[in-house]
């Protein structure tokens, strides 16, 4: 029998829009410690949405607004004053690979830095640790001084997720991160997924539905901003409770 | 927190209060200018100021001591008139030059004709009224047998050589907005690549086009020492190319220097840099205008 | 296969004569500005010498050399980019990196706009207007520098927004996705990656100053003003100088009996000095697009 605990993420009546146009609309959902939570759902359904939201990067997105509680540990982070602090709590994964304009070395020792890190044996120490838990230090540990822009889209998404992880982060979140790489690198990093999990809570939204199926423990369906149903992936797959989402699992829309 | 940081975060919001101000600061230029010149001009603006023989009359005798005049229509005239000969030079040569740089001749050469334009775009004011000043009176008293050579050709041929800068690098942005793919769709239709230029292109690119010629007028409209050296300092409306003529510019640099500050004189001279301004302002807007245009289709 | 038809070769006629036609009128703008700076040059070349540039005019101005105007110029361009560098780039950073898409940025990037196409003669009675009378400065150094601050800023404003506006939007968004603010973002990463651009902008507006006259005309260039040669630091504030720009205009056209060659030496050294800042922000450029780093 699980412990009670109180859930990592406590979504409850969250609504955000864009101007006039509504992404989500009352959104309820909690997600718990330490699982792999998957989001599917068509375009335009609110999932980019809903992870903007929780690191408050919706802040950057112009006439965007965000009403109801996310609770993060017990923190409502719509209301949050230190939204640096917060971002580093979070590690976040965008669909397309970004390397950023520094060498691999300081791509990686980047938000260490930022945070206030200056010793070089501290930095060494995780920038191999992150680039080995990205399954990418066996790649670049030669040559880290390389230009991260010049690395190939997949070396550049597990870049980003060495970038993610480097703050330490208890919440990893990826947006459809395999939507511009190779198969071969997919299934690489759904296998760092898999030993992430036990560290910290995962939250993977994803256009692939077999995706879901293979990494997620539990899986929402949103649907044009709303909800649809959460459940065990098990049961959404084999036998959902809406037929909505039936028909988006068999693939009838996309 | 280490100390970097903490001092960091607290001279965070310093530093982007001063880029805030800094950004508003802009605008506040822009007024400023009107205002001022609007300021020193208000006097005879509001007390003295007859529209109609402001803009109609030629007679301009700001000095006379019985008989005080202040009609700037010769005035108007030079300014319009040298405007006028200099575009009709500038605008042909500097779209044709635009047409060729951008559909026509290879990369080397591309590149030293872009250079080369840069350079003519650089050369100060000054040097091109002391160039007219020299070479080109020289040359037209020879070539037409004229009595002196500071004249209205001389001021709008050293205009158009000032103008065609901006007016091919306009027109070569215009060209370069056309997609690639209208030249290919009419060239799959065996047009030659003239055909495809006044066909396809100059249609398609008509209003980065118009933006660079109106671009041009402004920068004629509103040069100073150059006119001021070039075309003499008759205040006459021209009536052959070989008159001498005076810009509302070069009025304004030649006589201000010379009246009293707050004098009558000294307060039209500055309605006239109103007038100036407005008619720059304008241009620019309408060229602004129709840049948008494009960009939005 | 296809036998050419009369249109077919006319149209191929016309294309090679328009062809012509374009080369000629292209070359029509360029060799003229060839020839008429050789010509300078020619006619500039027995007076010109280091000795030109280091020592005074003297004789009512109908010899010598140009010492007094370089000096005032250096000093103008030198406060103008002071004061009109450190802001034109925080603005821009401002409008670029911290403004929404409100009502308040399409007015200020209207007034930007516009303040470039304003006619020098109207910036000359803005500094008169507001520097020398309005605040009391007094035809001045203080008073042409800042003319000439509020005639380059806006361009220096609108070519520092293009080269940040060049760093892509990702760059950002990863930044601020490890917890970086706003401010760390600019300085890590997009202020690093926009320098060249920045640069190049503010070279650009640097010559640009250098060869005004009509702003500094009126506010606080002089004809004349005696000051001891050599001497790097002969002017102050509040004094009012000499310009090599103002210079050229004065031998030219207010003096009487001045030396072919010395007036062709004022334009050239004034050409020169023009064409090579230009030079530098040009070489600028190329070694900006070789160094690129995505």
């Amino acid at each position: 029998m699980v412990e009670e605990r109180r859930p990592q993420i406590e979504i409850s009546g969250l609504s955000v829009h864009y101007g006039s146009r509504s992404a989500l609309r009352e959104i309820s959902l909690d997600v718990h410690r330490n699982e792999i939570l998957g989001v599917i759902g068509p375009a335009q359904s609110g999932k980019s949405t809903l992870l903007k939201v929780l690191n408050r990067t919706i802040d950057f997105v112009p006439g965007a607004e965000a009403r109801g509680r996310v609770l993060i540990d017990g923190e409502d982070v719509l209301k949050t004053r230190d939204v640096c602090g917060l971002r580093r709590k979070i590690g976040m994964v965008a669909p397309l690979p970004v390397g950023l304009p520094l060498s691999i070395y300081d791509n990686v020792a980047f938000a260490p830095r930022m945070a206030g890190i200056r010793n070089r044996a501290d930095l060494d120490e995780i920038v191999e640790r992150c680039l080995k838990q990205a399954a990418l230090w066996e790649e670049v540990k030669d040559r880290l001084e390389t230009l991260g822009t010049r690395l190939s889209g997949g070396q550049q998404q597990r870049l980003t997720i060495a970038r993610a992880l480097s703050h330490q982060p208890t919440i990893l979140c990826l947006d459809e991160f395999s939507i511009a790489i190779d198969p071969v690198t997919t299934m690489r990093i759904e296998d760092v997924l898999k030993e992430l999990r036990s560290k910290m809570t995962i939250v993977l939204v994803t256009n692939l539905v077999q995706q879901a199926r293979r990494l997620a423990e539990r899986t929402a369906f949103f649907l044009s901003g709303e909800l649809v149903e959460v459940d065990r992936t098990e049961r959404i797959f084999k036998a959902p409770a809406d037929p909505k989402t039936h028909q988006y699992v068999q693939g009838f829309f996309g | 927190m280490t100390g970097w940081r903490r001092l960091e975060v607290l001279t965070e919001p310093v530093i982007e209060g001063a880029i805030r101000i800094s950004g508003i600061s802009a605008i506040i230029f822009v007024f400023g200018i009107f205002f001022f010149v609007f300021r020193e001009g208000a006097g005879f603006l509001f007390n003295h100021l007859d529209w109609r023989e402001f803009l109609l009359s030629p007679e301009w005798y700001p000095t006379s001591v019985a008989n005080k005049r202040y009609g700037i229509l010769a005035l108007i005239a030079g300014t319009g008139s040298v405007t006028v000969l200099a575009m009709l030079i500038a605008v042909p040569f500097g779209l044709g030059a635009a047409v060729f740089v951008s559909e026509f001749c290879g990369p080397r050469l591309k590149e030293i004709v872009k250079v080369v334009v840069e350079l003519l775009a650089a050369i100060p004011s000054v040097v091109w009224g002391f160039i007219g000043l020299k070479v080109m009176n020289r040359l037209i008293i020879v070539l037409f047998d004229a009595p002196v050579g500071l004249t209205l050709l001389n001021g709008s041929i050293i205009l158009a050589l000032m103008s065609v800068p901006i007016i091919v690098s306009i027109s070569e942005d215009a060209l370069k907005a056309v997609p690639d793919s209208f030249r290919e769709a009419a060239m799959a239709m065996g047009a030659t690549r003239w055909q495809v230029v006044y066909r396809v292109l100059l249609p398609a690119a008509k209003n980065g086009l118009l933006a660079a010629v109106l671009l041009g007028v402004g920068r004629a409209v509103g040069e100073t020492m150059a006119v001021l050296m070039a075309t003499g300092h008759a205040v006459k409306i021209p009536t052959s190319l070989l008159d001498s003529v005076r810009t509302l510019t070069a009025t304004i640099a030649s006589e201000l220097g010379e009246s009293p500050v707050g004098s009558e004189h000294y307060q039209v001279l500055f309605v006239i840099g109103v007038l100036l301004f407005t008619i720059t302002f304008t241009v620019n807007l309408t060229a602004d205008l129709v840049v948008r245009g494009v960009r939005r289709s | 296969m296809f036998a050419e038809t009369r249109e077919g070769r006319s149209s191929r006629r016309a294309e090679v004569v328009a062809s012509v036609i374009l080369l000629v009128a292209t070359l029509l703008l360029i060799l003229p500005l060839l020839v008429i700076l050789a010509y300078l040059a020619f006619q500039a070349a027995p007076v010109l010498s280091v000795d030109f540039l280091v020592s005074n005019p003297v004789r009512g101005m109908r010899a010598g050399g140009i010492w007094a105007p370089l000096l005032g110029t250096l000093y103008m361009v030198g406060l103008s980019l002071a004061i009109s560098a450190p802001i034109g780039v925080l603005a821009a950073i401002y409008l670029n990196e911290y403004a929404g898409d409100n009502w308040l940025t399409r007015v200020i990037h209207l007034a930007v706009v516009n303040l470039a196409g304003v006619p020098s003669i109207v910036h000359a009675l803005f500094g008169l207007g507001a520097f020398v009378l309005f605040a009391g400065i007094g035809r001045s150094i203080l008073a042409a520098s800042l003319t000439l601050a509020v005639m380059t800023m806006p361009v220096i404003v609108a070519s520092t927004k293009e080269a940040l506006a060049a760093v892509p939007m990702s760059f950002r968004e990863a930044c601020w996705n490890v917890g970086a603010s706003r401010w760390q973002t600019i300085r890590s990463i997009v202020l690093p990656n926009s320098v060249s651009g920045i640069l190049t902008g503010i070279i650009l507006q640097v010559s640009r100053a250098a060869g005004e006259t009509a702003p500094i005309m009126l506010t606080g260039a002089v004809f004349f003003k005696s000051i001891p040669e050599g001497d790097l630091f002969a002017y102050h504030l509040f004094d009012q100088a000499m310009a090599l720009s103002l210079h050229l205009f004065t031998i030219s056209t207010q003096v009487p009996d001045v030396p072919d060659p010395l007036l062709y030496a004022t334009a050239v050294v004034l050409v020169g000095t023009v064409l090579l800042i230009n030079a530098l922000s040009i070489f600028l450029r190329v070694y900006l697009r070789s160094r690129k780093k995505w």
